[in-house]
């Protein structure tokens, strides 16, 4: 059920109507439906996986409370070891089986020894990546000792299968969900209208935007020996927005949603394209990964505390990870590699925390140094988006080979103008907003009622006008 | 809460009855507009799916036309028909195909399934009344809402591009000239066994009832309506439901004249696949057609009979 379906535009309000209206009586039975829902939301996907993650939700509850109540520290990591081997190893099995095998006859086949593999035809479980993720946040804070366990079982699952954030995310931890599950919620007017808002918006990012771009990005990633320099620029740019549009988007309307059941989620992105270095980049880009690799892997492994080979190590394994949990293809890890490139200058010139606030924060313009900032991280960003949208790695140096060619300077063969309308329109837009959690949520609230109601009219128009050609949101393949 | 569902209300009902005055203003404006005249020399249609867009090439047999479509079930092509016969006094008869695979459950799919009705449904919704909506809206509604969408959409561009001329633009089917040839691949392969697999004892309600709906349509009007059975590969024809076909044939559609062609030989090389003619295989086809046409075939009273004599006569195998 895709959100930006007819089924989940049904879906959505009869769970909502019998949340407040008949599970209303209870938080537990709010919790309930909302776990129903969930895995009905899931089922919807494909029922087959249902099992795995209510698998998963057992594995991780029952080791979580077998840990707590272990007496000896050797029970405790016994227990600890068996959630997370057990996890990592259904997300290796899944996603990164075929990849290991054939990476490693490839690797053979180098040295002259020829082997037959035997690969699995694999279907990748929808979400997999974010409830495993879940799960090895709760875990891991239980075995630290920074969280007790749940013992409501209902209400663990919601934690893991909150149909808003389970496929995509973000990725959240248990000691900022649990307690809202825990808890009776109240309907909230103001957050409910905030909630749709977030929705409508999440809708335009992806129906309007992402979903045009990437008509035209795959026409030029998947032609890319027929075009131009300057054409192949306009594809790496049209995928740029696509991504962002319809993994943004995505979280908007997650967290829309959450929202109209009165429960907040995390933030997931920060009007990244408007960073003024990598380092703010990371900060605003799929915030709920990028922190989840700092408080799980880069912290534990020393930070930025030791000296500096162990700053450009811990760099190096963390968006090499982060690349590798995108998928199982050398063009995610080079991708995160390019951007630990980006990243260590800045680290190890003590300038990685210099750009923390929001850009030109109270001003309509930025002034020259911060637009140039901001157009030279949008460059590296572009760049490295390349190897990620690539086929393969060869596809991504002949694509990049392409652009410095004589033909940069000609007129890109393919321009479509009311695309590149709506994506300006929307630059435009995030600016405007971008001191709040996501771009319409101040926007035009001081204007008239009747011009504040045209212009959302006007959003509504052009997702309704775009609407059909539906394609799947990117990060459900992750 | 009871302030949020009022706001929602007001929020949003002003835009869906905007939608829907829109939707039902442009549905008569193209079904008012929209240009389904054919040329006054034409007093014979070919409708059908695949097998006759790509088996018979209208441009070789004089006074017929051919509006078929690939994987068109006949609650699409009823719409058309009543849309053209409205229009079209000339047309006196009408050949429709008529075959095994038409009969299946496999229809339902095709009329209402997601992929069919986002492709038909737009085609046709400005010509359909209430009911004939009514049925794909309660076996799919949310097909049907997405196609009303898209309906919408290409309705508007209709509209204001002026692209009233359906039938010239070929949105309402015609000859498709079919180059593949894929029997020598297909033989290779196990797909005939495949396909007995799938062998269903079931029939389509569905497109039994709007054949039937086809066959009053043309009475009313006064058009001769004939069901055509198409040249098919001799192994493909094995695996079909052949005793529940010829027992419906019988029990709905003992009136209607039934041309028979699915024994007549071609080589290999003039099937695109199983259960299509190529375009060498349409055109010794429409030539022969043609032909039989000429010599009265449409007026004999035991057709298939005539046929088999032609075959013999002209030496067609």
């Amino acid at each position: 059920m895709l959100f930006n379906s007819i089924n989940f535009a049904l879906f959505l309000p009869i769970v909502f109507l019998l949340y407040w209206f008949v599970a209303n009586k209870d938080y537990k039975y709010q919790n309930i439906l909302l776990l129903v829902a969930s895995y009905f939301f899931y089922a919807c996907w494909d029922y087959r996986f249902l099992f795995l993650l209510v698998f998963s939700t057992l594995l991780d509850y029952f080791t979580g409370l077998k840990m707590f109540d272990s007496k000896s520290s050797s029970g405790k990591k016994f227990w600890f070891w068996l959630s997370i081997l057990v996890n990592l190893g259904f997300l290796g099995f899944f996603k990164y089986y075929n990849f290991f095998v054939n990476s490693f006859a490839e690797a053979l086949s180098n040295l002259g020894m020829h082997v037959e593999v035997w690969t699995l035809n694999v279907i990748l479980p929808v979400g997999i990546s974010f409830y495993t993720f879940h799960g090895l946040s709760y875990v891991i804070d239980i075995y630290y000792d920074r969280i007790k366990p749940e013992r409501n079982f209902i209400d663990y699952s919601v934690f893991v299968s909150f149909f808003p954030l389970l496929v995509a995310g973000p990725i959240e931890r248990a000691t900022h969900l649990l307690p809202q599950i825990q808890k009776e919620r109240k309907f909230n007017y103001t957050t409910a209208v905030d909630g749709l808002r977030q929705i409508l918006w999440g809708l335009f990012k992806k129906v309007v935007i992402a979903d045009n771009c990437a008509e035209y990005a795959n026409i030029i990633f998947n032609n890319s020996e027929q075009y131009s320099g300057s054409t192949l620029v306009m594809g790496a740019l049209f995928f740029t927005f696509q991504i962002y549009c319809d993994f943004s988007g995505y979280s908007d309307i997650a967290l829309g949603t959450a929202r109209l059941f009165g429960i907040d989620l995390l933030r997931n992105f920060a009007f990244p394209y408007f960073s003024r270095d990598i380092a703010e980049f990371w900060r605003r880009w799929h915030i709920s990964l990028s922190t989840w690799f700092r408080d799980y892997l880069y912290i534990p492994l020393g930070g930025s505390q030791g000296g500096t080979w162990m700053k450009v190590r811990n760099t190096f394994i963390i968006f090499l990870v982060s690349g590798f949990w995108h998928g199982a293809n050398w063009t995610f890890i080079i991708w995160g590699f390019l951007n630990a490139l980006y990243f260590i200058p800045l680290l190890l010139a003590k300038r990685n925390r210099n750009n923390i606030g929001t850009v030109a924060e109270g001003n309509v313009l930025p002034n020259f140094r911060e637009l140039m900032s901001m157009l030279f991280t949008f460059s590296l960003t572009v760049f490295a988006w390349i190897f990620f949208r690539a086929n393969s790695l060869s596809d991504a140096f002949s694509f990049i080979g392409g652009i410095f060619d004589s033909s940069l300077l000609s007129f890109p063969t393919v321009f479509p103008i009311t695309i590149i309308v709506l994506v300006i329109f929307f630059i435009i837009i995030e600016w405007i907003g971008r001191e709040h959690q996501y771009a319409l949520q101040g926007f035009g609230l001081k204007w008239p009622k009747l011009l504040r109601y045209g212009f959302y009219y006007l959003i509504i128009v052009l997702i309704f006008a775009f609407m059909g050609k539906e394609q799947e949101f990117i990060y459900f393949q992750f | 809460m009871k302030k949020f569902i009022t706001s929602l209300l007001w929020f949003f009902l002003p835009l869906i009855l905007v939608i829907i005055v829109i939707s039902i203003t442009l549905k008569k404006s193209v079904n008012d507009k929209v240009n389904c005249v054919v040329d006054e020399k034409t007093t014979t249609l070919v409708l059908g799916h695949s097998q006759t867009e790509c088996g018979i090439n209208d441009s070789l047999i004089t006074g017929v036309k051919n509006f078929s479509s690939s994987a068109e079930p006949y609650f699409y092509t009823y719409q058309k028909l009543k849309k053209i016969v409205s229009v079209n006094q000339n047309i006196k008869t009408v050949l429709i195909s008529f075959s095994n695979n038409q009969i299946d459950t496999l229809m339902n799919e095709w009329t209402y399934g997601d992929k069919y009705l986002q492709n038909f449904y737009p085609k046709y919704n400005f010509v359909m009344n209430s009911e004939d909506a009514g049925l794909l809206f309660k076996n799919n509604f949310t097909g049907f809402i997405s196609s009303e969408h898209k309906s919408f959409m290409e309705n508007l561009d209709i509209v204001l591009k002026s692209k009233y001329a359906i039938l010239s633009d070929r949105k309402w089917g015609s000859y498709l000239y079919l180059k593949r040839n894929k029997i020598d691949s297909l033989n290779k392969t196990d797909t005939i066994k495949k396909m007995m697999a799938h062998h269903s004892e079931n029939y389509s309600k569905i497109n039994i009832q709007y054949l039937h709906k086809i066959v009053d349509l043309c009475k009313k009007n006064d058009i001769k309506l004939v069901l055509v059975r198409m040249p098919l590969y001799p192994t493909y024809f094995k695996t079909k439901n052949e005793i529940l076909f010829q027992r419906i044939r019988k029990e709905y559609f003992s009136d209607v004249p039934f041309l028979d062609f699915h024994s007549v030989s071609f080589k290999d090389d003039e099937y695109g696949d199983y259960d299509h003619l190529n375009y060498k295989g349409a055109k010794r086809f429409s030539i022969f057609l043609d032909t039989l046409i000429k010599d009265g075939l449409l007026d004999k009273n035991k057709p298939q009979q005539f046929i088999e004599e032609a075959l013999v006569k002209y030496k067609f195998d």
